[in-house]
Formats: structure tokens, C-alpha cells, sequence
């Protein structure tokens, strides 16, 4: 996991550059994933050795494995032409994630429970000329956070 | 010299800047969402960048550009404009973003004459005066917004134009495809298909709507069919239909899930969901108080202007109601807002459970239910094959300083991959975050 700049250029390439499989999504609802070469090479060669697998005769357990193995096959070699690899895609997102959840046989409330999000407030404010914001900036590693002291006394 | 052809002097004059008005001094600026202004603000932005979309498929030699005009979650009176680069992301150069922003405040023709040649002089002096001529290729979408059409008609003719260009070395011809109403996303899906040659996932021929709705409806069902294979207990028992209400933000997402239903119904496939859309286009004013924007944002659920609607009276109806319907018709009802370009997606259901009774399930939780599902399906089979340095994939997920920090907790705890982490986020406890 990284922390990116926002915009979702930045967060993008992030994704793109870091991974191989490079998951984003902002808070906001956009995102998809992406994936790199190195991924098509991995099923490609996946696709030889489970069908070599299936060839030879295997412990139960083994072939359970085996088995198994090939379901993901099958659900990974889907994904790339699911999701839309150009930008994030409401469509394709949907499709995505009722995909997921019926496959785990979940539902919203089941998802949700993953983790709690902790209290949170977004707002947005209109100013007459953004020359006149003047901004404290600081970055650490790739990330790019401004504080706003000012504008929160501007609330109040 | 290229001479600029009388036809594009034509569209300029007719569509002057706003700053032409004495007294009017406006600063356009090129953001992440392109140029984004009241529509009647963008006349002269739109015939400009038609111009400058073309330039740039000839500088990148011929490949295929987007331009999208929508306002993505602005409200109707907004409009925009941005590009698409061949690799179907956003406009990624620096420069090119540059020329855009002195085209977009170049007040008078001549003004506009001066920055064209500029462009012209430094992009394409080093392409050698020989035979070797490349196609410009621009495909144009726009979303729904009622002055939409004139805009993006404008950005065409533009483009247009330049097929009257009269110079030995620059005398091509304009490709224009197109695309009408589309979502966002499905114009950059198109450009990337377009430039096929790029990507190793591209899809060739891909590039128009019956494309893109067949790649993701077979994927999508191929994906589901994953499920009887794999013997899950529950598919003992019939599986529940899901019923997706989709909220639209009276948006273009409405006609392309109904263009999902329809496609999906021919495919027929008994585990497949169905959408229904709420807040379509004309049903109520866009992005307000509905969308995905909306209901992130302020944290309720969008307000529903669809009428007489069957859907309506079930959404609307008490939870108690549907609970019971869930529990004797084996249906379950999931609901979900796109924003008004469709670009964006958040879920939300409702419990009856007094105040706190909205939940809403946002990015964050998207990026950990995908990241859950794909590192479970990779562990799978990583464990029959056999180890090198293929098997060696990096994969992990980027977030934002928006994150919600549970989210990042639950990904440290759960995920593989972790390359950096801002501390900043840890040590305060409470995070006030600022974009601009």
C-alpha cells in the first residue's frame, strides 16, 4: 500500500508504476484496477502448469488444491476486461463488486463489517479567488497534505 | 508558416473569449477535471480545444485523443472540457496542459493565431519534412447536460477545420469519431481501445459502446459462472436474485445501465443481477441532492425524483417490509448512487434502527472488499504453481490522504503488499486534509 498525492493522474500512476496488480479507489467512489504485463505472463503460465496439474494423478488433497487453483484461475483471467483499466468506471465498479459479494454470498451489511470507519466530515467551500488561499504545504514520502488552520477559523 | 484556415478563424470570431467584454477578466486554468466553468463561460474554450486535441494526436504521430465535455458532479448550469491521451488516461504532459491554459485565455483571434504557431513551431519542428504523414484522431463524448451538444459540437467543427490546413508537411486529414452521449470512463475506454497497440490488455475493435458492453458483460458472467464450479455450500439452495437500485444522479448513467439491463437480459444467466434505474435523465435536476457526490459527501441517501416508479414504492416502503421480502422472495434489494458523469460509484443501505440507521460503504471500502477478493483468488493459486520469478507479482492498493484511517489500519493488517506509509496519519489524531 501507498499513499499518493490526490488527483486521480497521480494515484493512477501510482498504481501503475508500483504494482502489478495496483488496486485504487478514493474515497470519493473512483477507481479500478490495474493490470501490469507481468500479470498476463503470470496466467498465461498458470493456465500450462494447472492443465499439466490436471494431467497427472493426484492425492485427494492435492487435487483439491489443484482444483481450487483453477477457480482462481478462471476469476483472475476475468478481471482485466471487467474492470475499466483506462480510469475508474461506475459501470464496470458495479458490476465488480455485486460479482464479488455474490461469489462470497455476502451482502451490503456483511461488506460493511470489514472495519468501521471512523468519524469523518467532508466539506466544500466556495472562495471568491483561490490566489488569495495561502497554503502550508509539506510532503512525506509521495504524499502531498496541506493543513488549513485557517480556513477551519473561517468556519467557526 | 501554417496558415490557420479561414473556417477555424470563422468559429473563433463567432465564439470569442469572455475577457473580450471590457470589465470581464477571467483566469482559466486547466485542473484534474480539465477546464470546468459555467457553460456560458466556454464557448471559446471548446473551438479551442478541438483545435489543440488534434494538434496533440498529430504530435503523439496519429494516435487517438478524447475529449470529454461534462461537469462530472457539478450541478446542470457547469460544463467542462478535458482530454484524453492515447493511453486513455488523463492528459498527461505538463506542456501540453500549458498550451491549453494560454489557448483558453488568449483574449483576441490573433492572441489565439500567436499561441497556435507557437505550438506549432516547437511540437513539430522536429518531425521530418518527409512523406511519412500521420492521421489526426480525435473521438469526441459528452455527457447530458442540455447545452452539451452545442459545446461539444463546437470542439468538433474545430477539429474539423483543420482538414482545410493547406502545407506541404501538414496538409492531414482529421479523423472524428463521434461517440454521442457516453459516461466519462467509456470515452477513455474507447480512446485506450483505440490505440490498441499500446496496452497489453487492450481489446482491439473495442472501441465503441457494443465493445465495451460485450467485454464487460462476458467478463462479468464469466466471473459469476466461477461460482457453481466452485461447490460454495450455499449453492445448495436456489441463490438469492439480487435487484440493484441504481441511483443515476439524473445523469447518462441511467441510459447506459439500461443498456446493461438490456444486454444482460439477452445473455440470460440465472445468477446475474438486475439493475433498475432511479433518477434518470429528466426525472429531476442532475447531481442534486442524488449521486454519488451527494450521498458521500453529506452522508444521506439521495433524494428519489423517478415517479411512479415500481421500484419507488419498494425503496420507499419500511424496511420491515423488505426485509420480508427478502426473506420469502428470495430477493435482495442493494442500492448504489453514480455520480452524474458515471465515473464514480458509492453504495448505501438503511437499517430501521432510529437515527444512525444510513450506512454508507465508500471508495475506501471498495478498495478493501476488491483487495480481500483478489489476494484471496492470487493466494489460491499461487499455491500450485511453481516458484520463479514470475510468481513474484506485486500487488497492492494506493489510497489518498482522504482515506478513511480504518480503511488504511485493515489494509496494514490484512494485505501482502505495503511499500510506504505516511506516518503523519498516525500521530494525529484528528486529521484536517485540504485539496485545491
Amino acid at each position: 500500500m501507498c499513499i499518493a498525492k490526490t488527483g486521480v493522474k497521480f494515484v493512477h500512476a501510482a498504481a501503475h508504476s508500483n504494482y502489478d496488480v495496483g488496486i485504487y479507489f478514493e474515497a470519493n467512489g473512483h477507481g479500478t484496477i490495474l493490470f501490469g504485463s507481468k500479470f498476463y505472463r503470470l496466467l498465461s503460465k498458470a493456465e500450462n502448469q494447472l492443465i499439466l496439474n490436471q494431467s497427472k494423478s493426484l492425492s485427494f488433497s492435492v487435487s483439491h488444491e489443484n482444483n481450487r487453483a483453477i477457480v482462481a484461475f478462471q476469476r483472475l483471467r476475468a478481471l482485466p476486461s471487467l474492470v475499466n483499466q483506462a480510469v475508474g468506471d461506475a459501470i464496470c465498479d458495479l458490476l465488480l463488486v455485486d460479482s464479488i459479494l455474490c461469489l462470497q454470498d455476502w451482502d451490503l451489511q456483511r461488506w460493511d463489517a470489514l472495519y468501521q470507519d471512523r468519524p469523518s466530515r467532508q466539506l466544500k467551500l466556495t472562495i471568491k479567488d483561490r490566489k488569495f488561499l495561502q497554503i502550508r504545504k509539506f510532503s512525506y514520502f509521495n504524499s502531498y497534505i496541506s493543513y488549513l488552520t485557517f480556513m477551519i477559523l473561517c468556519l467557526h | 508558416m501554417i496558415q490557420i484556415p479561414k473556417t477555424t478563424f470563422k468559429l473563433l470570431h463567432q465564439n470569442a473569449s469572455p475577457n473580450q467584454n471590457p470589465g470581464t477578466k477571467i483566469s482559466f486554468q486547466y485542473g484534474t477535471a480539465g477546464f470546468r466553468y459555467k457553460h456560458t463561460l466556454l464557448p471559446h474554450v471548446f473551438v479551442k480545444m478541438g483545435i489543440l486535441a488534434a494538434l496533440r494526436s498529430y504530435s503523439q504521430q496519429g494516435q487517438t485523443v478524447g475529449l470529454m465535455c461534462t461537469a462530472s458532479h457539478n450541478l446542470e448550469d457547469d460544463n467542462g472540457i478535458k482530454m484524453a491521451d492515447p493511453d486513455g488516461g488523463m492528459l498527461n504532459s505538463d506542456i501540453w496542459e500549458q498550451y491549453a491554459v494560454s489557448l483558453a485565455n488568449a483574449i483576441s483571434v490573433e492572441d489565439v493565431h500567436l499561441v497556435l504557431q507557437e505550438i506549432i513551431s516547437k511540437e513539430f519542428a522536429s518531425i521530418p519534412n518527409t512523406n511519412q504523414r500521420f492521421q489526426m484522431k480525435v473521438h469526441f463524448g459528452r455527457d447530458t447536460r442540455s447545452h452539451s451538444a452545442h459545446l461539444i459540437s463546437l470542439a468538433i467543427a474545430a477539429a474539423d477545420s483543420l482538414n482545410d490546413v493547406t502545407h506541404p508537411t501538414f496538409r492531414q486529414s482529421v479523423q472524428i469519431i463521434d461517440h454521442g452521449i457516453v459516461t466519462t470512463p467509456q470515452l477513455h475506454y474507447f480512446v485506450m481501445h483505440a490505440n490498441s497497440h499500446l496496452l497489453p490488455n487492450a481489446i482491439p475493435f473495442h472501441y465503441h459502446i457494443h465493445g465495451y458492453f460485450d467485454a464487460i458483460c462476458h467478463s462479468y458472467l464469466s466471473l459469476l459462472n466461477t461460482k457453481t464450479t466452485q461447490g460454495d455450500q450455499s449453492s445448495l439452495q436456489r441463490p438469492k436474485q439480487r435487484i440493484w437500485i441504481v441511483d443515476c444522479a439524473c445523469g447518462v448513467g441511467s441510459y447506459q445501465i439500461q443498456t446493461l439491463e438490456k444486454k444482460l437480459n439477452q445473455l440470460t444467466h440465472s445468477l446475474a443481477a438486475q439493475f433498475k434505474v432511479v433518477n434518470a435523465v429528466n426525472d429531476g435536476p442532475l447531481n442534486d441532492k442524488c449521486g454519488a457526490e451527494y450521498v458521500q459527501k453529506q452522508q444521506k441517501p439521495p433524494i428519489l425524483y423517478s415517479e411512479g416508479l415500481h421500484q419507488k414504492r419498494i425503496i420507499t416502503s419500511n424496511s420491515r417490509l423488505q426485509s420480508e421480502l427478502d426473506r420469502f422472495e428470495k430477493i435482495s434489494f442493494l442500492k448504489c448512487s453514480l455520480d452524474g458523469d458515471a465515473d464514480r460509484i458509492v453504495f448505501h443501505y438503511q437499517t430501521n434502527d432510529s437515527q444512525s440507521s444510513f450506512h454508507l460503504l465508500d471508495g475506501d471500502k471498495i478498495a478493501v472488499l476488491v483487495a480481500n477478493f483478489v489476494q484471496k483468488e492470487l493466494t489460491h493459486l499461487m499455491k500450485v504453481l511453481d516458484k520463479d520469478e514470475e510468481s513474484d507479482l506485486r500487488c497492492g492498493v494506493v489510497q489518498t490522504a482522504y482515506a478513511n484511517g480504518a480503511s488504511t489500519d485493515y489494509l496494514k493488517v490484512c494485505f501482502i503488499s505495503l511499500i510506504s506509509i505516511s506516518h503523519v496519519m498516525l500521530r494525529i489524531s484528528i486529521f484536517v486534509f485540504c485539496e485545491y
